[in-house]
């Protein structure tokens, strides 16, 4: 018998198994570090985070009564109405649901015409659009008899299909809770929109002057006359634009600072932001 | 080896995917909700609150709904509970392998931690802390605005 080749055959395999023990060992404590790495550093920061709140809480409290506190911090939040916000930008569709003959207000071919751009790929045909919007419609106004205040998220439809495709509209990266409200009384301001509901307001011409414009205060002195002019140019529907507003009520002030003080703890907030409108930045 | 590390990642997804659920949780918690809730049970073991579960399939769990997190067995878990329909409810296993766990809120009135968060409280507290086998979890709510930090 041949020892040498013995002897060879024995260290090749414990080479073999060690070599592939010390690779899974390796790759695992690759994988075991960056995890323990990613988790340490995201405690760290949160630590260093929660710190640096406990040292904004001032040492000398003032203590108000609870009812105080609230009516404090939603007396603010009713004075922030008038701030610009991604809300303002979006299709109010009360007026729809007040309208005896929905069918014939401006406002429906409007937001058909969105339901279609936006997401033609979820339906198939035109006519599964018009059956979708008025089943939509139709909940929406059951569910505002019972209470103003309706929850878009939770419009519960029969058809299943139906169901379905609203669930893709809400969750899509253009999702339908960015370009409509339901709200007694508010207007949708045309100098906050994007492109796809003023495409769907007046026309892809009009939506691209507007858009064009990227300083807010330049598509503010765009007038309702301007406006209307264009809309006879074009010869596009008329529309009432009383449920538009065409300058934010809020001057367009290049950065805002807003301070919220809560009266209860004395904790000041200051927060800057500065105007940003579908990606636009404002420029300067 | 192999097996302490495939121990030691699954503990630590675990603990990633716990952080993750209950950082999303409680930054949906906004007290000017309609039906507002945030309180602790009289023993202390568990913690209710509705916040804003937003877009899910089934509507009925749509929008504000009541959550509620419990130790069950040696699990934390998550019951979610539709305002619409409440006989529908939903039980999420956050962890498991739980041996240990309590809670408590950082009390803005009385500047320190408490352990029970009463139902009458009309504000928020400004963060909770979660003790999870040893181990500290710690969540701002979401005031008005965020505080900004120098």
């Amino acid at each position: 018998m041949n020892i040498l080749g013995y002897v060879s055959f024995i260290l090749l395999t414990i080479g073999i198994v060690f070599q592939i023990y010390f690779s899974n060992w390796f790759f695992d404590e690759k994988i075991r570090q960056n995890f323990e790495g990613f988790f340490q550093n995201d405690s760290a920061l949160q630590k260093e985070y929660v710190e640096k709140i406990f040292e904004k809480i001032p040492s000398k409290a003032k203590p108000k009564s609870p009812s105080s506190f609230s009516s404090a911090v939603q007396l603010k939040r009713l004075s922030c109405k008038n701030e610009i916000t991604p809300y303002c930008m979006r299709l109010n569709l009360y007026p729809l649901l007040d309208a005896k003959e929905y069918k014939h207000h401006f406002l429906y071919p409007i937001f058909s015409k969105l339901i279609t751009d936006l997401y033609e790929d979820i339906f198939l045909t035109e006519k599964e659009i018009t059956l979708f919007i008025d089943e939509f419609l139709k909940l929406l106004r059951e569910k505002k008899q019972l209470s103003e205040n309706i929850s878009l998220t939770q419009v519960k439809f029969k058809q299943t299909a139906f169901q379905k495709a609203y669930y893709k509209m809400l969750k899509s990266n253009k999702s339908l809770l960015q370009y409509i409200k339901i709200k007694k009384g508010e207007k949708t301001c045309l100098s906050c929109c994007d492109y796809s509901l003023l495409k769907a307001i007046f026309n892809a011409e009009i939506a691209e002057k507007y858009v064009n414009k990227q300083n807010p205060l330049e598509r503010a002195l765009i007038d309702r006359q301007d406006l209307a002019r264009l809309c006879s140019i074009y010869r596009i529907q008329p529309i009432d634009f009383s449920y538009f507003e065409t300058k934010h009520r809020k001057s367009l002030d290049k950065e805002m600072t807003i301070t919220i003080s809560d009266t209860r703890t004395g904790i000041q907030t200051n927060q800057a932001f500065s105007t940003h409108f579908s990606g636009q930045k404002l420029e300067k | 080896m192999d097996k302490l590390a495939r121990e030691k990642k699954q503990e630590l997804i675990s603990d990633v995917t716990l952080n993750m659920r209950l950082k999303q949780t409680f930054s949906k918690i906004n007290y000017l909700q309609k039906g507002f809730e945030l309180y602790s049970d009289d023993s202390c073991n568990s913690i209710v609150f509705t916040f804003d579960n937003e877009v899910d399939p089934d509507p009925d769990f749509g929008g504000v709904v009541l959550g509620e997190i419990l130790l069950e067995g040696n699990s934390i878990i998550m019951t979610i509970t539709s305002l619409v329909d409440s006989e529908k409810m939903r039980k999420e296993t956050l962890m498991e392998n739980v041996s240990d766990f309590s809670f408590s809120f950082f009390s803005p009135s009385q500047k320190k931690w408490i352990t029970n968060w009463d139902k009458k409280e009309t504000c928020l507290p400004v963060m909770i802390k979660l003790h999870i086998n040893a181990k500290d979890y710690c969540y701002i709510f979401n005031q008005e605005n965020p505080i900004e930090l120098s």
